[in-house]
């Protein structure tokens, strides 16, 4: 059930090896380069960072029509945070590119049905002001 | 009244729509339109925004105001009549995302337009009674409008969210006095299952907004023994910008005491999120000492009025995030089809 992971998913907190400071979101319970010599502890990622690359998605998957075309991007979190991969909303087209800067926002991910479960959680917009 | 507002926060969406826009698309005259109800624009929600993902922006700008530990929060209330859930709370989805304990009680509220303030006065009492330590009420809407109604010119998207203690050296604004009037006046509803709201027409205006505005006002000023010109700021309900412009001439409030909260030009009416966006509007920019005095109106219907008093603190908090006024800015047009798409119009 997703639910399990609802603070994991609206919190940006996953793992982090202490031995080679490797951030990793969604959680890894092991860390593949350190494996039994490495130390995971939990951590929460900062909602700050920067697209390294993207797509646009015109042909989306059931359930995500209305938004399309969208822009999925990898964005390489603050801090030496992982990267994560996430949809970025509320940016102009001729702002999206590689090293824009980006924060997180809580929205809504995807409802199943008209009837069923609404699932948020966090996507990508473009930084409108730094630090706020 | 020992209680006052340790952290609000304001949240709207990006997108807007022009009320010229909406005209052409019904054959109006779209400047007629915009000279009558006082508004240029209004805030359109995104595809993927709906007043559970309002009421965590908001609760979380609030949050960085207030700088308490989000784990004392012992209430969180959500005022809202569009709740993405008929069954199931908005309030524990704006917990969960705002990383509040396990220890709170919560529940969502509805009374059209007022539903936010009511939710402050929940939380006020808690805190007073020393139940909880904090309390959260958030005002969010993403409003309803029937194509080609009337309405559709106005209903918006916003909302504001308030930290409500009673550490004195904590507080933006101590609550001086509240005071509610309601009376069963059937003027604006929207039965279950219907999916846009309906209305009085003209039966909006004195037997409704015009009457709970003016009793709950002049309520509060009794109980308080105050006069309005004591107040530096004013905010009324703003279901379109003529209404409370109007109450403001009746009760002889200057347009410089009403321009400070007046978001509704800009926004739109976001319902259970407006006079709480007014008064969010109206911290941004207030003084230390300066007094506010908010009368929110929900139809059905009802005012909460309240005064305020700014603190000390208010310089301090109110960089600790981004502004009403940064939002309003921060905006890029839709069409009128994007707009029926991200709104559900046409799917």
């Amino acid at each position: 059930m997703l639910w399990r992971r609802f603070r994991n998913k609206y919190h940006l907190i996953g793992t982090y090896c202490e031995k080679c400071k490797t951030g990793f979101y969604p959680p890894r319970e092991v860390c593949p380069e350190c494996r039994r010599g490495g130390k995971i502890v939990e951590k929460q990622f900062s909602n700050y960072g920067e697209i390294v690359t993207y797509t646009v998605v015109s042909a989306p998957p059931a359930g995500f029509e209305k938004g399309a075309p969208y822009a999925l991007a990898i964005v390489k979190m603050d801090d030496n945070g992982p990267n994560v991969v996430g949809q970025v909303v509320d940016c102009d087209d001729e702002k999206l590119g590689m090293g824009l800067r980006v924060e997180t926002t809580f929205r809504k991910i995807y409802e199943d049905g008209k009837e069923g479960i609404v699932q948020y959680g966090l996507k990508f917009m473009p930084i409108t002001h730094e630090n706020l | 009244m020992n209680t006052g507002i340790v952290g609000y926060g304001a949240y709207v969406p990006r997108f807007r729509i022009k009320v010229e826009t909406i005209a052409e698309v019904w054959g109006k005259d779209g400047e007629a339109i915009r000279r009558g109800l006082l508004i240029d624009e209004k805030a359109v929600p995104n595809y993927d925004e709906d007043t559970a993902t309002i009421s965590v922006h908001a609760a979380l700008n609030a949050l960085r105001r207030a700088k308490i530990d989000v784990k004392d929060i012992g209430a969180i209330y959500v005022g809202s009549e569009s709740h993405p859930y008929a069954v199931k709370p908005t309030s524990t989805i704006v917990g969960e995302a705002i990383g509040a304990s396990n220890d709170y009680t919560a529940a969502d509220l509805e009374f059209a337009c007022k539903a936010g303030t009511a939710g402050f006065q929940m939380v006020m009492g808690l805190v007073d009674s020393k139940m909880i330590k904090y309390g959260l009420a958030v005002g969010a809407d993403t409003a309803q409008g029937a194509p080609g109604n009337a309405l559709e010119y106005s209903a918006a998207g916003g909302g504001a969210a308030f930290i409500v203690g009673n550490k004195k050296n904590e507080m933006i604004a101590k609550v001086d006095e509240t005071y509610s009037f309601s009376s069963d006046t059937p003027d604006f509803w929207r039965r279950n299952l219907a999916k846009y709201p309906s209305h009085g027409g003209r039966f909006t205006g004195e037997p409704a907004y015009f009457r709970h505005v003016k009793n709950g006002t002049e309520g509060l000023l009794k109980k308080m023994g105050a006069d309005i010109n004591d107040f530096d700021h004013v905010v009324f309900h703003m279901p379109n910008g003529k209404f409370p412009l109007s109450m403001a001439k009746k009760f002889g409030v200057p347009m410089e005491k009403m321009k400070s909260g007046f978001v509704v030009q800009k926004v739109g009416n976001t319902y259970s999120g407006c006079a709480v966006l007014g008064l969010a509007a109206v911290l941004d920019v207030a003084k230390a000492g300066e007094r506010i005095l908010v009368t929110s109106y929900g139809s059905g219907a009802g005012s909460d009025s309240f005064a305020f008093t700014v603190s000390d603190n208010v310089d301090e908090k109110r960089n600790l995030a981004k502004t009403t006024q940064m939002y309003i800015d921060n905006k890029s047009y839709v069409s009128y089809p994007t707009y029926a798409k991200y709104r559900g119009k046409i799917c």
